[in-house]
C-alpha cells in the first residue's frame, strides 16, 4: 500500500486517526466523490461493510491501495 | 444517499464549523435503542436527545441510547424543580424542521442550553439521529460538546 497521501480518487482509502490512547484508526474506501475541493464529501464503504456519507477532517489521510508511479502529491 | 431535509440544517452547522462527520442512511427507527440496533452499534455510542422544558426555556439533554434520565439530577444541576419532559405537542410546534422525537442537540439557532451526560465522554464517536428517524450522524464527542456549548454532567440514572 502506499502511505503517501494524495488527491482522493474512487478506490482510495481515507484512515482516520484516533485521538484517544488506545482508539482504534477507522479505514473506509471510497466509492464516490461528492462536490468539488476543498468542499468534497464521499461516500464510503467501512471496514465493517456499511456506507455513508463522509465529510473528513484534518485528521484524516488518503491512501492509494496500488502504488501509482504518476500519484499527484495531495492536499490533504 | 441524500441528505433528508431534516437533516440538511445538522449537516450545514457541521460544515460551517469545519467538524469531520459521517452521514448514515438507515431503515426508519423511533428508539435510540433501534437505532443503535440497525446499525449495529454499541447502544453507550448512539446519543438520545431529551427536550425539557424548564423555566429558563428548552433544555436539551443528551445521553446514551442504553441509559435513562434521572429528572432528579437534571433539576438539581439547573436549579429548579420546575423541570418537565416536552410532550409531543410541545416538540412538534417547537421544533417543526425536525421530525417528532428525532431533535438533535446541534442547530442552536434557538439558543437551547445543552447538557451532555458525561457517560457519552467515554466514547471518542457518538452517533445522534439528525432530525430525521432514516439518517444518523456520527461526530466526535468533542466536536459534539464543543459546537453546541454543552454542560457535561451527570443526568442518567445509576
Amino acid at each position: 500500500m502506499d502511505t503517501t497521501t494524495h488527491v482522493a480518487e474512487v478506490g482510495d482509502l481515507i484512515v482516520i486517526a484516533g485521538h484517544r490512547v488506545g482508539e482504534a484508526e477507522r479505514t473506509a474506501e471510497i466509492l464516490e466523490i461528492l462536490g468539488e475541493v476543498p468542499n468534497e464529501r464521499f461516500r464510503v464503504r467501512w471496514d465493517d461493510g456499511h456506507e455513508s456519507v463522509l465529510r473528513p477532517g484534518s485528521d484524516a489521510t488518503v491512501q492509494r491501495v496500488t502504488t501509482r508511479p504518476s500519484a499527484r502529491k495531495a492536499k490533504r | 444517499m441524500t441528505t433528508h431535509t431534516a437533516s440538511r440544517r445538522l449537516v450545514q452547522q457541521l460544515e460551517r464549523a469545519s467538524i469531520s462527520y459521517e452521514l448514515i442512511d438507515h431503515p426508519r427507527t423511533t428508539t435510540a435503542a433501534a437505532e443503535a440496533e440497525v446499525l449495529g452499534l454499541d447502544p453507550r455510542e448512539v446519543a438520545k436527545t431529551v427536550v425539557l422544558v424548564t423555566p429558563e426555556g428548552f433544555v436539551r439533554a443528551v445521553l446514551p441510547a442504553s441509559a435513562r434520565l434521572d429528572l432528579r439530577k437534571v433539576r438539581t444541576h439547573l436549579d429548579t424543580k420546575d423541570v418537565q419532559l416536552a410532550t409531543e405537542e410541545v416538540l412538534a410546534g417547537a421544533y417543526p424542521e425536525f421530525e417528532l422525537g428525532a431533535v438533535p442537540p446541534l442547530t442552536g439557532e434557538d439558543g437551547d442550553r445543552v447538557l451532555v451526560d458525561r457517560r457519552l465522554r467515554e466514547s471518542e464517536w457518538v452517533v445522534l439521529e439528525a432530525g430525521t428517524h432514516e439518517q444518523s450522524v456520527r461526530l466526535r464527542t468533542d466536536d459534539l460538546v464543543d459546537l453546541s456549548h454543552g454542560q457535561v454532567l451527570d443526568l442518567s440514572q445509576d
